[in-house]
């Protein structure tokens, strides 16, 4: 690793390596095994195969599971990214009364346990009588994936310069011109970034969906069914696939906006 | 900063939104934990009895218990491990840092129940370590001991929860001025006292972020402990999960919740009042 000039290489590097190590190996370890011929985790590996990952994609449960995730990670995004960004643009722009407790109201969804969001939308759904299908799982998944879309887009905003709305506005551009020239272009990237992490997040989501779910089951809930019935091959190919998936997703997210500065 | 209405406009559909799918059925929870279970089903009245069920057996208590360890002790090795590699990237590594930061991203957004499960493979009896360990010729029976244990949990919950603490740390370090750093060195303070007085007291809300995060994730996680934990890491998540799949005693599961809720908030101002006591984090 190179350093900064004058830095030695000491303890804190040492630390460091050591924890991203702890943080990679074990994803190293599960890209590794899905190539191994036999189901048993031998050290060495036996040698190498690709058939878990055609058996995987012959798999009817896979695919539909596949596509059901992405259906309700699509809808998630979409309305988190609409209702996220509209409350980033009251956040940021206006001065109001209890602007401290409607900004910490906005966050507390992430702040539960997800096991108590899950059992408090079954309740709610079960009271009522609301039929629980991959609608409710849209329903629940936006009520944490909208707390982090607010809070990207509020690190785009807070820096946003507003005079050049307003040299658009003294131009002679009306609000929805605006919005469609100068605002949107601006934050664009932001709004590309929330898609892609909320994709990600509703993607991901096992605990909440778990205690909504109708009958047809969302990627994360097929996995668990595979988890409790014992370790299969076959599963470390999934994950790897879909490592590979959110991988691609989050390097794009953060190509676009900075979703480190996530607080 | 304007002001007018607007606001009003802006927020409306998200509280809308939160109003039926958040406030109402956390309301929806609340009525229930006072509802009682009968043979016959729930009824609805006003009892305090689901929250005083919670001590009539000692199972209840133990695993609550339990489950607070846990959660506090993956916080705080979280916070631990996360603060010096914050530090690094933020102080040291300036032209890796992006690399970095995509390493930790990548971590931290793989698959939740992939990554519990890859710790099942590393640390079974036929998992990861124990065929190294014989490879070497280290061992001959395998060391049952690593999985299915409070142990197994903590590694585990640490591993999945390292990459949200780092991110708060490194953000709230991002404020951190050089030249503030390079005034404290000027005026003669040495690196303990500088990284004492300016670094971390600046550094501290990240930190305070990171811990809660880390706290109420693992406290009560479900998937943990189900895959890893065994008999004896029982935590609360199931017990819940118990009260609304199995047994259906919604009310009970509810005002279960609820408790959880009210200890958490408890210990988490327990956690900002240490750090005020010890002048980690200036008042405001």
């Amino acid at each position: 690793m190179r350093l900064k000039k004058g830095a030695r290489f000491g303890v804190l590097d040492v630390i460091t390596i050591i924890i991203l190590l702890y943080l990679l190996f074990p994803l190293a370890v599960i890209v590794l095994y899905s190539f191994n011929p036999t189901s048993s985790l031998k050290f060495p590996l036996e040698g190498f195969t690709t058939r878990w990952y055609t058996e995987v994609v012959k798999d009817k449960n896979f695919i539909a599971s596949l596509r059901h995730s992405v259906y309700v990670a699509l809808a998630v995004s979409a309305i988190s990214v609409v209702l996220g960004t509209l409350a980033s643009f009251a956040l940021t722009r206006y001065d109001f009364k209890f602007k401290n407790i409607v900004s910490f109201s906005v966050i507390i969804p992430i702040t539960l346990p997800a096991i108590i969001l899950g059992i408090s939308l079954l309740s709610f759904f079960a009271a009522i009588d609301f039929k629980r299908s991959l609608l409710t799982v849209i329903f629940g998944h936006c009520i944490f994936c909208i707390p982090f879309a607010v809070l990207v887009m509020n690190s785009r905003l807070s820096g946003f310069d507003i005079s050049v709305e307003e040299a658009a506005k003294d131009l002679g551009a009306t609000t929805l011109q605006t919005f469609r020239y100068v605002t949107f272009p601006i934050i664009r990237p932001s709004i590309i970034g929330v898609m892609m992490l909320t994709f990600a997040l509703s993607f991901d989501e096992f605990l909440v969906t778990f205690f909504i779910i109708g009958k047809r089951n969302t990627l994360p809930i097929e996995i668990w069914g595979m988890l409790r019935r014992g370790v299969s091959p076959t599963i470390n190919s999934i994950a790897t696939m879909v490592l590979f998936f959110s991988m691609a997703l989050i390097i794009i997210a953060n190509k676009y906006a900075k979703i480190r500065t996530l607080r | 900063m304007k002001k007018n209405r607007k606001h009003i406009v802006l927020l409306t559909p998200l509280f809308t939104y939160f109003t039926f799918f958040f406030f109402a059925p956390m309301f929806v929870l609340f009525v229930y934990s006072f509802w009682l279970k009968t043979s016959t089903g729930l009824v609805p009245t006003f009892t305090l009895h689901n929250y005083l069920y919670i001590f009539s057996r000692k199972l209840y208590p133990i695993t609550i218990l339990r489950s607070l360890r846990i959660g506090i002790i993956t916080a705080l090795i979280c916070v631990l491990i996360s603060y010096p590699v914050a530090f690094s990237l933020t102080f040291k590594y300036k032209k890796l840092q992006d690399f970095v930061l995509y390493l930790i991203l990548v971590s931290l957004f793989s698959s939740y129940l992939v990554r519990v499960y890859a710790w099942k493979t590393i640390l079974g009896s036929n998992g990861f370590i124990n065929q190294i360990l014989r490879y070497l010729g280290l061992i001959k029976e395998p060391l049952t001991f690593l999985l299915f244990s409070p142990t197994a949990i903590i590694i585990t919950l640490v591993f999945i929860l390292t990459p949200f603490t780092i991110l708060p740390i490194f953000s709230s370090m991002q404020n951190i001025s050089v030249d503030l750093i390079e005034a404290a060195r000027d005026l003669g303070a040495n690196k303990l006292q500088t990284f004492y007085k300016i670094v971390l007291p600046l550094s501290i809300p990240g930190v305070i972020t990171g811990f809660i995060f880390s706290f109420t994730i693992s406290t009560g996680d479900y998937v943990t402990p189900q895959l890893v934990g065994g008999t004896e890491g029982l935590m609360v998540g199931r017990i819940v999960q118990d009260q609304f799949g199995m047994t259906y005693n919604w009310p009970f599961g509810s005002a279960l919740a609820y408790f959880m809720i009210f200890l958490l908030i408890l210990l988490i101002n327990v956690f900002i009042w240490i750090t005020t006591i010890l002048k980690l984090r200036r008042k405001y």
